[in-house]
């Protein structure tokens, strides 16, 4: 079981404020996702998250021991980083037989298990890979690591979709195999969607929903129609988003109870948004 | 501690070709030496190169082996001890094959290595003069490199421009002590190196080299405090 505890965490870079007194609590074994648009924080706190970078404010724990300089917790997370930070001429082999010298738990039968479905050759040094097998080598490496708790930044970067999908599965399966905290930090919302349980959304720094996907998303809803009716439905309603093509509109509707008598008499639909539109919705309006 | 040793084995695994190289070319020039041995006068000696050397190689110990810690999530305080004993071991390792070559090289009769022209011939204190020289060397050129890394773009030709200002500065501060500061200096390093007496004396030297040394690794930890990794 694993306790992840952020309190009053903000980052500033000069005159930038990347983080805002972020509080967090990530409790147990989930696999979570943690969305924001670009420059909203995500990199920033797995940086912070993995002792990469020093708050400029506030404290992080993981199981009620700080982070920063303790190798003991920073042994039990793999952090996959979205820039590579391998030596260009180390070869992939030779990754993965150091990353087991300072991982106790890598599988190196596994990781090479997962080269071969993968492709990656791992005679090749990490220089010669493209931007997609980095990313693979990485994932790799993460997956392979033994690690309770796994940090993913883009791990689909430059992948194409097969690669994306096998990627996904494997992250599943090797929770289920071996439960951990997985964080998967993405702009792929709808892709990554179907396996992840909670959701951290950041905007501009700020933390503004961490909550089970379920929960999140049954707490809006999508009404869609003529576009006057659409608009007679929202009157008096907290939406925070619409679409529009010519005559027909979608809104999202965020909280209150779903009106089936008042849609249904005004001819709408009504349906669960999906979760990236939600995601467009909340950061656009960052209600 | 186990991910200190790991990350000192990848260290001195970082730095073996490096050395394998530099002791290829050290063995062409030994060749060279026993070729021209006999059709010139004065002495030739191999010494020095270990010393420059060395120093490359700390200047190239830091950036790439940082952000590999950094993909391990190693912390600072390993990645410091671990570079600190891998440029240590090194030094001792290079030291004694140091020794032993000139060891060798010294039954030429062109031959004088650096140390017996300055301190005279005394194995022990050769092999402690030229594996404390190394230490500092190595340590000079780790932190040169983490000073340029920590520096901004400002600071980086601040630092670039201070050797060329020393010069100058002492010079300007000499006159204003009536020649003082460069007799007091003069005096210091005699002392420092072991030339204070009649005849030298390396232990002095040592000693020296392994202060200054520990004055580097102090100022080191300083910049590896809270050091960021930088694309």
């Amino acid at each position: 079981m694993s306790r992840i505890e952020l309190r009053s965490l903000s980052k500033r870079y000069g005159q930038t404020l990347a983080l805002k007194q972020v509080d967090l609590t990530l409790e147990g074994q989930k696999i979570v996702g943690l969305l924001g648009r670009n420059g909203a924080g995500k990199t920033t706190l797995l940086n912070l998250l993995t002792a990469k970078l020093h708050p400029t404010e506030g404290t992080i724990a993981i199981d009620g021991e700080p982070v920063w300089e303790n190798d003991a917790v920073l042994g039990r997370v793999f952090y996959m980083t979205e820039a590579n930070l391998h030596p260009g001429s180390l070869r992939v082999r030779e990754a993965f037989q150091w990353t087991a010298q300072f991982y106790p738990g890598f599988r190196t039968a596994y990781g090479e298990e997962l080269a071969r479905r993968f492709e990656l050759d791992t005679s090749k040094r990490v220089k010669e890979l493209s931007t997609g097998y980095s990313s693979i080598f990485k994932a790799i490496l993460a997956l392979a690591s033994g690690a309770s708790i796994l940090l993913f930044d883009e791990p689909v970067l430059g992948l194409d979709a097969n690669h994306r999908e096998m990627l996904y599965r494997e992250i599943l399966a090797n929770y289920i195999e071996e439960p951990k905290v997985v964080i998967i930090s993405t702009h792929l919302i709808d892709e990554v969607a179907d396996i992840l349980e909670e959701v951290i959304i950041i905007d501009k720094g700020r933390v503004i929903r961490h909550q089970p996907v379920e929960e999140l998303l049954e707490s809006a809803y999508a009404v869609s129609g003529e576009a006057s009716k659409v608009d007679q439905y929202i009157q008096g309603r907290n939406y925070l988003s619409e679409e529009r093509l010519q005559n027909f509109k979608s809104v999202i509707v965020l909280g209150g109870a779903v009106d089936r008598a008042l849609a249904k008499s005004l001819g709408l639909e009504i349906g669960r948004p999906e979760l990236q539109k939600l995601f467009i919705a909340l950061t656009n309006s960052n209600a | 501690m186990a991910r200190v040793w790991s990350f000192t084995k990848y260290q001195l695994r970082d730095y073996r070709t490096a050395v394998l190289v530099f002791y290829l070319v050290l063995a062409a020039m030994i060749a060279l030496t026993l070729g021209i041995s006999g059709r010139m006068e004065g002495h030739a000696s191999l010494s020095g190169g270990s010393f420059i050397f060395v120093f490359v190689i700390g200047l190239n110990c830091f950036k790439t082996s940082f952000r590999f810690a950094q993909a391990n999530n190693l912390s600072r305080r390993v990645f410091y001890l671990a570079t600190l004993l891998s440029l240590v071991g090194l030094a001792v390792i290079m030291g004694a094959v140091d020794v032993i070559l000139d060891a060798v090289m010294d039954r030429l009769p062109i031959y004088l290595g650096l140390f017996d022209q300055i301190y005279g011939k005394s194995a022990v204190a050769k092999g402690l003069w030229t594996t404390a020289s190394l230490i500092f060397a190595s340590s000079l050129g780790w932190m040169i490199t983490m000073i340029y890394y920590r520096s901004n773009t400002v600071w980086k030709v601040i630092v670039s421009l201070s050797p060329a200002v020393v010069v100058p500065v002492l010079s300007i501060l000499n006159r204003l002590t009536g020649g003082r500061l460069i007799h007091s200096l003069l005096s210091f390093l005699k002392r420092a190196f072991g030339f204070a007496g009649e005849t030298p004396n390396p232990y002095p030297a040592v000693l020296t080299f392994l202060v200054g040394s520990a004055l580097i690794w102090a100022v080191n930890v300083a910049l590896l405090y809270r050091a960021p990794v930088k694309e």
